[in-house]
């Protein structure tokens, strides 16, 4: 098979479009899906998130128990479903902080330039290089009984970094731009030009990287509830389920299984709805995770 | 290049600084002290327990306590852990080879398969090969590093038997010598190396593959294809090195992200490394343990990523010439 040329000129894509919309519509119609089976949890299962079937302890799956029991014997499909109101719901609100604040921070630095900026970009820099989940285990640690709304915070208030840097070099670009100029001669205050005139041109940075947010989040409220240290138990979450489940993975995968499967499908739906409006809106990669 | 590198010493610094910020704020915040189970002791007098606190300075401002305790452990004291009955420093002192060794196989490997990967993708680009590896790669950055541990401890390990279930090494082998010994311990790394692997290989094949198409259209690629150069030089030769520096800052950005993966593999597959001290100390309410593992987490985190600005400062000169003007 002959090899295509090297990619020397003009487009950067080098995948056909109709491929790219593809991909997206996909990507879509996964989410659709995981959002539905959220809100409809109650009528798709007729098990309570923490009912307790007294003697089916640990029933691998079956036509009864989709996704089998766990050691309480507890429907895991329904704490599943269940629990994905809780991870979508946290991922949701936490990535709502991190883009107002990534974006806040960003277009606050990359509008003032100078000192402002070379503070506040150092000052991300530094927070990029912290072991974020070790620290965050730490915090979680001494606080054994965490309320749900302090935890969405606790992870809001960690995603933002990456995303203030992109919405930070996004807005240095803009301002030296001829409409900024008129209308800084024409005399509107700063804070006027920065939402009427720069942000609305930032938008394609930040939804690029909303989705992306979003990803990360659901994977590290997992990871944080499978140590024990987030959504707490009898509380179901993707991650706290896998959390029950670890205990007796030896003997009955299932329980910790399907919680992961239900993850791995919403974030590489997320991505790949992600990378689409990448490649659409803007072609500068920087992990977010 | 002098200018650049103390930049980043000072950002090292701060990290390291915040890190041992938070690490005290955990122990401070933590319930009690370890005098708290005197208190509850008859046969002890407050007047006694107070003393003893004076003595041992928990009575100072907390500003106090800190410079104290960051200068204990600078000198290698991070208390004493009480679930395990000795010197968080031996605890740790035990723990550190394990992830390090963990760790080291982990970016060795994935850093040497993700660029070879990414540069094979890119030069290819658009082809089925180019699509089908991204398309895997993209999964596997999606998965969460426990879920991705817990299906191969589930399929390799407990349906398959081809590897052990986890921990360092076999009781039987651990003091037989040689290579019985070697071979055993490589059998039991394999799973959470891989596990790491796969996950961080991923990431960098996507960004090198992002960096060399971002380098492909450039004229001097252009010039080289036209002076009739053959495409593995013109890739390899010329177009390559340009994009292996984001790869280095990569290095430096994943570090983090691998140490938190690491505790989440340890967990896994009870890999005798920090990352299990961590979760171990979390169950015990063990927390001079518990700070004793953030502090030395961050602070070679902190070291790991000084050494990687420092690689990239040393093989970009265009880097070198921009700091020295």
């Amino acid at each position: 098979m002959p090899l295509p040329p090297l990619l020397i000129s003009g487009a950067s894509t080098p995948a056909p479009r109709w491929r790219g919309s593809k991909t997206a519509v996909v990507a879509c119609a996964a989410l659709v899906v995981v959002v539905l089976l959220a809100l409809l949890a109650p009528v798709l299962t007729s098990y309570g998130e923490a009912q307790i079937l007294p003697g089916s302890e640990l029933l691998p799956p079956s036509r009864t128990h989709l996704f089998g029991t766990d050691v309480l014997g507890r429907d895991v499909l329904t704490r599943v479903l269940y629990g994905s109101r809780i991870s979508l719901g946290l991922a949701f609100l936490a990535t709502v902080v991190a883009t107002a604040l990534g974006t806040a921070v960003g277009a606050a630095a990359g509008y003032s330039g100078g000192r402002v900026d070379a503070l506040l970009m150092r000052l991300v820099d530094t927070l990029l290089a912290l072991p974020r989940v070790l620290l965050l285990i730490g915090l979680l640690a001494i606080w054994p009984q965490l309320p749900l709304h302090v935890f969405v915070l606790v992870l809001g208030l960690t995603a933002w970094f990456p995303l203030s840097r992109l919405v930070r070099a996004e807005v240095r670009a803009i301002v030296t731009r001829d409409h900024v100029l008129a209308a800084r001669a024409l005399g509107s205050g700063h804070l006027q030009i920065v939402f009427r005139h720069v942000l609305p041109n930032a938008i394609g940075t930040v939804l690029v990287a909303a989705p992306l947010i979003a990803g990360g989040v659901i994977v590290l409220e997992a990871g944080l509830s499978f140590l024990g240290v987030g959504v707490q138990p009898p509380t179901a979450s993707w991650g706290s389920i896998a959390y029950d489940g670890f205990e007796v993975v030896n003997s009955a995968w299932w329980v910790a299984l399907f919680p992961g499967l239900a993850i791995a499908f919403t974030v590489t739906a997320i991505n790949m709805l992600g990378d689409v409006l990448r490649d659409a809106l803007d072609p500068r990669q920087l992990p977010l995770r | 290049m002098i200018s650049g590198l103390v930049s980043r010493v000072v950002q090292a610094a701060v990290v390291a600084i915040l890190v041992a910020a938070v690490a005290f704020f955990v122990l401070q915040a933590a319930p009690g002290d370890p005098l708290s189970a005197l208190v509850e002791n008859p046969s002890v007098s407050p007047a006694l327990v107070a003393a003893e606190r004076a003595r041992l300075g928990y009575d100072r401002p907390a500003a106090v306590q800190f410079l104290s305790y960051v200068s204990a452990a600078a000198g290698g004291d991070l208390g004493y852990s009480a679930s395990l009955g000795m010197p968080v420093s031996r605890v740790i002192g035990a723990a550190l080879p394990h992830t390090l060794l963990l760790m080291g196989t982990a970016i060795l490997v994935s850093f040497a398969v993700g660029i070879a990967l990414g540069v094979a993708q890119a030069a290819r680009a658009g082809t089925v090969f180019d699509r089908a590896a991204s398309a895997v790669s993209l999964f596997l950055h999606s998965l969460p590093e426990f879920w991705l541990a817990l299906v191969l401890l589930i399929v390799l390990s407990g349906r398959l038997h081809l590897f052990p279930g986890g921990g360092l090494e076999t009781l039987a082998v651990a003091h037989s010598s040689g290579w019985h010994w070697f071979l055993d311990r490589l059998h039991h790394l394999a799973l959470p190396a891989l596990t790491l692997v796969l996950l961080t290989t991923a990431g960098v094949a996507r960004f090198q593959r992002a960096a060399l198409l971002e380098v492909l259209p450039r004229d001097f690629v252009r010039t080289a294809v036209a002076k009739g150069l053959s495409r593995r030089r013109v890739v390899l030769r010329h177009a390559w090195r340009n994009a292996l520096l984001p790869i280095v800052t990569l290095l430096g950005l994943a570090l983090p992200a691998l140490v938190g993966g690491a505790v989440f593999v340890e967990q896994v597959f009870s890999w005798p490394g920090m990352g299990r001290l961590v979760v171990t100390s979390i169950e015990r309410r063990d927390y001079a343990l518990l700070t004793g593992c953030l502090l030395v987490g961050g602070v070679l985190v902190a070291a790991g990523s000084l050494l990687a600005d420092a690689l990239a400062l040393a093989v970009d000169p265009r880097q070198r010439r921009a700091n020295r003007d």
